[in-house]
């Protein structure tokens, strides 16, 4: 009795003791991100008047517009494409160099890291600068192709879809490595061998016991990469082109250009709602398939 | 440069653009500017896209308070293979390599252009030449009126006012600035283009700005 007593007692303080732990990063959330989601949302319920910016109301037409009007739902099933795409090609591109990173014993090994997180260490902007030098009509990859003699007219690639996919991938491939490596490295060696030592193929191994066990790295490269797409800004402003309409610059010409608060934060909340939907559905996904399996 | 809500620092006018190496003959009009006949050699700027709409209108019969007439004869531009950039840099660029020759900017900006050694000549339309005026205001709440009345009343000194002029291409909004006459010839307009300049309709841009910027994205650039 007096024992059970002792680690209850020792229970709450623990549970006092977490959430004096919690608190602080709990309250600077609180305050920092949801209120002013709040706040943007209730705009996002105001009315838009030309030349007399917001307007107090209580209306959802700002979301019926969206969701009305097939240039908006394009923008957005684009942007989720998109996202999709790049999301794909990072896990592919990234997998395999994740996993010679983690299994390397080299002595290179931190430096190979470094590499591939050296390109975080240049903003979005400035590599997207860079892109535009080696895309353009007269820019380093044209200009060698035509110089080689390989083709005669440049090849468009500025301003299309195709440069906002190399665009993004590039930004986001060293996010999916990392998650993927530290995730890798944590599976011991040794349920390979066993694999092995069983008769099992490369392939087998890697789809019954590697990408079972990485499955949680994967999930969480997967999303990092996915909100980082969908949320994409100055890739496809840059390299998109004037055109070319992802739902990121679509909300800061809203709020920047139009002035139209009230439509801007609706298409905000529903990039969120979107990316947050998105995101859960590929976690049930998973998790769904873990269980089939099991 | 006076108005009820502030007053102008400089100003410029939108004028054609041109390399003259790939346009002949010179163009003298926004409608020489838009003529489907130059093609993908037509270059519009994104972000200028109020601008680009009021000198289409004036070149098919509009005016500041109605940019309706224009947007046939952007089409037609679209239609001939007319390029869109995306920012003002991105069109110098474009005129740089001579992916296009012909577009309309302010006359300022072409001042600039020629000193970074771009081929570029710049003609004042004759449909009238919309100004663009840089201007300052005070908000009704600023919490500091008297540094705010400083500082626009700096900006108007005379050495204020043409360094401007040198540096950035634009025409002093005070009369007693004295810009040197080769200079003037580069960045001004003479007596006669002065006559041609209108300002801008900003109560119809501030009612009508969503409805252009709609049409912008869904017809135009589509």
């Amino acid at each position: 009795m007096a024992r059970s007593s002792q680690t209850l007692e020792a229970r709450g303080a623990r549970r006092s003791m977490a959430a004096a732990l919690v608190g602080p990063a709990s309250l600077y959330v609180a305050l920092g991100v949801l209120v002013p989601l709040a706040i943007l949302f209730r705009y996002s319920l105001n009315q838009f008047i030309p030349g007399k910016f917001m307007v107090d109301a209580l209306t959802i037409e700002n979301y019926v517009k969206f969701f009305t009007d097939p240039y908006y739902t394009t923008v957005l099933l684009r942007t989720v494409r998109v996202a999709v795409v790049c999301t794909i090609a990072c896990l592919l591109a990234g997998f395999p160099l994740a996993y010679v990173l983690a299994r390397s014993r080299s002595r290179f090994k931190n430096l190979l890291i470094m590499l591939v997180v050296l390109p975080l260490f240049v903003g979005n902007a400035v590599r997207a600068a860079g892109w535009m030098v080696a895309f353009g009509n007269k820019g380093f990859l044209n200009a060698t192709l035509i110089g080689m003699g390989v083709i005669t007219t440049p090849i468009e690639i500025m301003y299309t879809e195709t440069a906002v996919l190399i665009g993004i991938v590039a930004v986001n491939l060293p996010f999916m490595v990392l998650t993927l490596q530290s995730v890798i490295e944590g599976i011991d060696r040794a349920m390979e061998e066993a694999a092995y030592s069983l008769g099992a193929t490369p392939a087998q191994m890697a789809r019954r016991v590697l990408v079972p066990l990485a499955m949680p790295g994967i999930l969480a490269g997967t999303i990092l990469t996915f909100i980082l797409a969908m949320n994409a800004y100055a890739t496809p402003v840059l390299l998109g082109g004037p055109k070319f309409q992802m739902m990121g610059p679509l909300v800061y010409g809203q709020f920047a250009q139009q002035n139209n608060w009230p439509f801007g934060g609706a298409i905000a909340f529903i990039l969120m709602t979107a990316t947050i939907l998105l995101t859960l559905v590929a976690n049930l996904v998973v998790a769904r398939r873990g269980a089939v399996r099991a | 440069m006076k108005y009820p809500y502030g007053i102008g620092q400089i100003y410029s006018g939108k004028v054609v653009v041109y390399n003259p190496k790939m346009i002949t003959p010179a163009p003298t009009s926004f409608k020489d500017a838009f003529d489907p006949k130059h093609g993908n050699k037509i270059g519009i700027i994104d972000i200028q896209y109020q601008y680009v709409m009021l000198a289409a209108a004036l070149a098919a019969g509009g005016t500041v308070s109605n940019f309706e007439p224009g947007k046939e004869l952007l089409m037609a531009a679209k239609k001939a293979g007319a390029r869109v950039y995306p920012t003002n840099e991105a069109f110098a660029q474009a005129l740089k390599t001579e992916e296009i020759g012909i577009g309309i900017m302010w006359k300022a900006r072409a001042v600039q252009w020629q000193n970074a050694g771009i081929s570029v000549e710049s003609a004042a339309p004759t449909e009238g030449i919309p100004l663009y005026i840089s201007g300052f205001s005070i908000a009704k709440n600023a919490p500091n009126k008297d540094a705010a009345y400083a500082y626009m009343n700096a900006m108007m000194e005379v050495p204020a006012q043409e360094a401007f002029a040198v540096d950035m291409g634009y025409n002093p909004t005070v009369t007693n600035a004295k810009v040197a006459a080769d200079l003037q010839k580069r960045i001004g307009f003479t007596a006669d283009e002065q006559k041609r300049l209108i300002d801008l309709d900003y109560g119809y841009i501030a009612k009508n700005d969503q409805a252009m910027k709609e049409w912008w994205d869904k017809v135009f650039k589509a």
